[in-house]
């Protein structure tokens, strides 16, 4: 469908690139997979997961627990039969099959996504290839995929991420197979927009509102009246049944104008530094009137023009949202990996054709230079750190981890480095800690109250849970207290020194650093490294206090498991 | 493609509810204490939470007319579970023992087969008051009272060990608006939550409200309702209606469980309030117990039989109506007499409600029907026009050819003895003291 920039060879051979990729791949997403503790996200996956193996349905409520986020929701995340609705359920029902091949585990809660993050790197560089029909784009692009810090970070959770990708790149996919009219085009279109849908519909919006609109000013000729027709009963058949049953006009997350351009520049910045930076584009801007002009980088691409559609207008809808996370802008990032892929292309094309092959060879280098530095992308970076904490925001979005990250990723140093290191190193997360005391020493009839991360205990211990942001009433006297130095949410003001006041014994779990968040993907929070460990009157950043949770006096323990008992609850 | 979708299709058919083809099997009952039917549904209230029992709302049958056969829990409780009015069973209060010649609806499915137990949170519901024959387990605090979420735990692990095959009847009561509000200071709270962000700044505009001298709230904030900050107004309705939360919440969660164990579609469940409680008006603040105005005798009542389509009556019912029409729908055998009629039948026609020493002040006794209302106290009897005057301010005095007053009259002689007595020990009085009663009227 496209003019290549050099002829494809015959026949099939095997791109031994792809295949370092691939293996490099699997290496970076399984090594040390299940080291870190589900984070409270994943644990609503795998919690509900294993809900299924009992009913067969993702259930809120096992008879004691209910797991829900109420509070917080104000809406319903369960249906009146206890039926999760709040998300689609791909993620619960893989996570449910893994877990009745491999018997419930981090690991299993983990594995099939990562499978198919090594699937996704496979077909960023098909995709590429088919809407470029150029091999040195295709293996650019998942050289350069495999080194994206939010790819593997997030193809490492046991969430619908990698879905997500594999969902968007297979609907570009089959939509310019539809164009070109191949076989199968149609059903592969249906196939994966439905994918995505049930991984996260409101990921699927952008996507289909970007083919569509490319099809309208672009293809609209090529149509085929069946096609115009099939695709979204197809769509329809696969996705309304559920969408009706969950309600999702009452679910769905609501739109937020006022922090429009505050998600927008944070997603903007995600992307310049981790999969397209802008001076590309800048440069492109720049040099095209010069005569740097590229078949791939113009309209008449029409699969490079569909996949930048799609990842323009999807960065601008989600930005309308009410909350701020990368995973957002997660299905996006392969299209604009492809991109970065092309602009590299076209720059070397350049330069060979006006300086020679010499020069080109040095050209290439700027592959190496942004798989493993963010070089290309530091420029423009301070500047759009300054316009997002410019704009305008939500109190909640003030939120100084998140906004001093920016400031903090400014810089030319790459991600990928840490990555090597949590990949082969251990790491004790705060719950962690937790949840192996409670399992060692709680009891089945006991309570534990803790202000964050509810999630975790859920799935790990099996105690009664209350707190977090379930905002179950709960004014008893719990067995077991977890107050966490940095709380979020729906926090019980004072809940450590009410707990010391009502005569509760702090247990100090030294060795757990009760980080904010234990191993969230958003690469502008996560910990690469296990923070140090410091002594709470004397904390400096990037130093946190050992997590603390308190029992009730009554409370005897079973296995102390080395921690401090009766001291050090005080901060 | 089609098989996925069937597949959706029929995953979703599973999860829908499925209706019963012949009569419940089950009964759980939830009464639900001190809670205002628009306090209860207001959808305003506490910081736009929905009601969690709003499912439950779309399927029941709610009766927007139902009427407290008094305003104190015991009494309202004992004319629910046996249809009769207070004053037919010897007025029930702490020291006396409900007569042993009137069946209770336990007792009654207790002799058809039933499992029964009851789970309540007041020590006012104890025992001794003879509120629990026919239970065959019957849990009671040991101090004053339980927080709902013990009441609801407890209540929560017998449903879910019911052995199928065996018929079970369930009472529940939970607290819900019931003071002292200071409860829900203590920690582990989230509603604590609200409380900061969205009562404290309502507060600047609020009135203050006076702390009353003793437990009764005619005036003031009563005793036993004091919380540490001053009484604003704004405040203490904002814990009033987290109480209310409360309740709703965990009688949605018994519900939950229901739905856990698959017995949700062979269950009858209802929904009541005891009595309401006065925010203020007629001069009583936080309090019930005082008077027979609307808001201390107008209650919630959701009634849900399986396979009986959802709807809403208007009708002025009372609470006496829920023992005829349970074992009604039940279909046991033969109903004993009762002064109920079946809620689906009309219900009563005039709801009758007592106020008595030990309750209350005085005796006083009101018959309302429709928009009409009397009261009758020992010196006059005041005829209210609910839709004219719905805030009872204006009663006009009526005389004996009044036919609601005549109505009244003959169902409320002035003076009954009381059958039983028990003596009260000075635990009970002090835990009874803690839950607002005036310990004073209970001497003989």
């Amino acid at each position: 469908m496209t003019e290549a920039l050099e002829p494809e060879p015959r026949g099939r051979r095997i791109d031994w690139t792809l295949v370092l990729v691939l293996v490099a791949g699997a290496f970076l997403l399984l090594a040390n997979l299940d080291e870190t503790y589900l984070w409270t996200d994943e644990c609503e996956a795998a919690w509900l997961g294993r809900s299924i193996l009992d009913r067969g349905v993702p259930t809120a409520f096992d008879g004691r627990n209910y797991l829900t986020q109420w509070v917080v929701a104000k809406r319903e995340d369960f249906n009146d039969d206890l039926v999760w609705v709040l998300s689609p359920w791909l993620q619960q029902y893989v996570c449910a099959a893994s877990f009745a091949v491999l018997g419930v585990s981090t690991l299993a809660a983990r594995l099939p996504f990562a499978l198919i993050g090594i699937f996704d790197l496979a077909l960023i560089y098909f995709l590429a290839r088919r809407l470029t029909g150029d091999r040195r784009i295709a293996r650019t692009a998942s050289l350069l995929l495999l080194t994206c810090i939010p790819f593997l970070l997030h193809a490492r959770q046991g969430r619908y991420y990698t879905f997500a990708m594999l969902g968007t790149m297979w609907a570009v996919h089959a939509y310019t197979g539809l164009l070109d009219r191949k076989r199968w085009s149609t059903v592969q279109l249906v196939l994966a927009i439905s994918i995505l849908f049930h991984s996260n519909y409101g990921l699927c919006v952008p996507v289909v509102g970007g083919l569509v609109l490319h099809a309208l000013f672009y293809a609209w000729k090529r149509a085929r009246p069946w096609q115009v027709v099939a695709v979204p009963a197809g769509i329809a058949l696969l996705t309304l049944p559920w969408a009706l049953f969950a309600n999702i006009h009452r679910t769905a997350s609501r739109f937020d104008v006022e922090p429009y351009f505050y998600n927008l520049f944070h997603y903007v910045f995600a992307i310049n530094r981790w999969a397209l930076p802008l001076p590309f584009v800048l440069l492109f801007c720049v040099l095209r009137p010069l005569g740097w002009k590229s078949a791939q980088l113009s309209l008449g691409n029409r699969g490079v023009t569909a996949a930048a559609l799609v990842g323009v207008l999807g960065v601008a809808f989600v930005s309308t949202n009410t909350g701020l996370f990368t995973r957002y802008v997660i299905n996006l990032v392969p299209l604009f990996v492809m991109l970065c892929a092309v602009f590299v292309v076209w720059f070397a094309d350049g330069v060979r054709e006006r300086a020679g092959a010499g020069p080109a060879q040095l050209a290439w280098a700027v592959v190496p230079l942004l798989m493993f530095t963010t070089a290309v992308s530091w420029p423009v970076a301070p500047a759009l750190a300054a316009a997002a904490k410019a704009s305008p925001h939500r109190p909640y979005q003030d939120n100084p981890a998140v906004r001093r990250s920016l400031s903090e990723f400014v810089t030319p140093r790459h991600e990928i480095f840490d990555l090597l290191h949590e990949v082969t190193n251990p790491y004790d997360g705060p719950l962690e800690g937790v949840a192996r005391f409670l399992v060692a020493n709680g009891e089945r009839d006991q309570t534990v109250f803790i202000d964050y991360g509810d999630l975790p205990l859920l799935f790990y211990t099996d105690l009664k849970v209350r707190g977090g942001l379930q905002g179950i009433p709960y004014h008893g006297r719990p067995e077991w207290i977890v107050s966490r130095t940095n709380r979020v949410g729906i926090a019980v003001n004072s809940l450590r020194e009410l707990a010391l006041e009502e005569g509760y014994v702090p247990i100090v779990l030294d060795g757990y650093p009760d980080t904010r968040w234990e191993n969230r993907p958003d690469p502008f929070v996560h910990f690469y490294r296990q923070p140090p460990v410091g002594d709470v009157a004397k904390l400096t950043d990037g130093v946190y206090p050992s997590i603390v949770l308190f029992k009730r006096p009554d409370v005897a323990l079973v296995d102390r498991m080395g921690a401090r008992v009766g001291a050090g609850g005080k901060r | 493609m089609r098989v996925g979708a069937v597949v959706l299709l029929a995953v979703a058919a599973s999860c829908g509810r499925g209706e019963a083809e012949g009569p419940p099997v089950n009964l759980l009952l939830v009464t639900l204490d001190s809670v205002r039917p628009e306090r209860f549904e207001a959808p305003e209230r506490f910081n736009e939470l929905p009601l969690a029992l709003a499912h439950f709302r779309e399927e029941a049958t709610r009766f927007t007319g139902c009427i407290a056969a008094a305003p104190a829990t015991l009494p309202a409780a004992a004319s629910i579970l046996t249809g009769r009015y207070p004053v037919e069973l010897g007025r029930p209060a702490p020291g006396r023992v409900l007569p042993g010649d009137v069946p209770t609806l336990a007792e009654v499915l207790l002799e058809a087969g039933f499992d029964t137990a009851a789970f309540v949170a007041p020590c006012s519901l104890g025992a001794d008051s003879g509120i629990a024959r026919g239970f065959s387990h019957y849990d009671a605090p040991d101090g004053a009272r339980r927080e709902d979420y013990e009441v609801a735990d407890a209540a929560r692990e017998w449903l879910r060990e019911r052995p199928r095959g065996t018929p079970w009847f369930a009472w529940v009561h939970l607290n819900a608006g019931h003071g002292p509000y200071r409860a829900l200071e203590t920690p582990f709270n989230p509603l604590h939550f609200f409380y900061k962000y969205n009562v404290l700044p309502a507060q600047g505009g609020a009135r203050e409200i006076p702390f009353a001298k003793g437990n009764a709230g005619r005036g003031g904030v009563p005793s036993y309702q004091r919380m540490s900050s001053p009484a604003y107004f704004a405040a203490y309705r904002s814990y009033y209606d987290a109480r209310v939360r409360v309740g709703d919440w965990f009688a949605n969660e018994l519900r939950h469980v229901l739905r856990f164990t698959g017995q949700y579609d062979t269950t009858a469940i209802v929904v009541v309030g005891t009595h309401g409680e006065s925010l203020g008006e007629h001069g009583v603040e936080f309090d019930h117990g005082e008077d027979l105005f609307r808001e201390v005798l107008e209650v919630p009542l959701l009634v849900r039989i399986p396979g009986r389509e959802a709807s809403e009556i208007g009708d002025t019912v009372s609470q006496v109506d829920l023992f005829p029409t349970l074992l009604g729908a039940l279909r046991v055998g033969d109903i004993p007499p009762s002064s109920g009629r079946d809620l689906f039948d009309g219900g009563s026609d005039v709801a009758l409600s007592e106020l008595y020493p030990p309750i209350g002040p005085d005796f006083v006794f009101a018959a309302t029907s429709g928009s009409e209302k009397v009261i009758r106290s020992r010196d006059a009897t005041s005829r209210f026009d609910l839709e004219a005057d719905p805030r009872e301010e204006r009663g006009h005095p009526v005389g004996e050819e009044d036919e609601l007053a005549r109505h009244l009259r003959e169902h409320s002689p002035l003076l009954t003895p009381s059958t039983v007595t028990t003596p009260i020990s000075q635990g009970d009085r002090a835990r009874l003291r803690e839950l607002g009663y005036v310990v004073a009227r209970f001497e003989p």
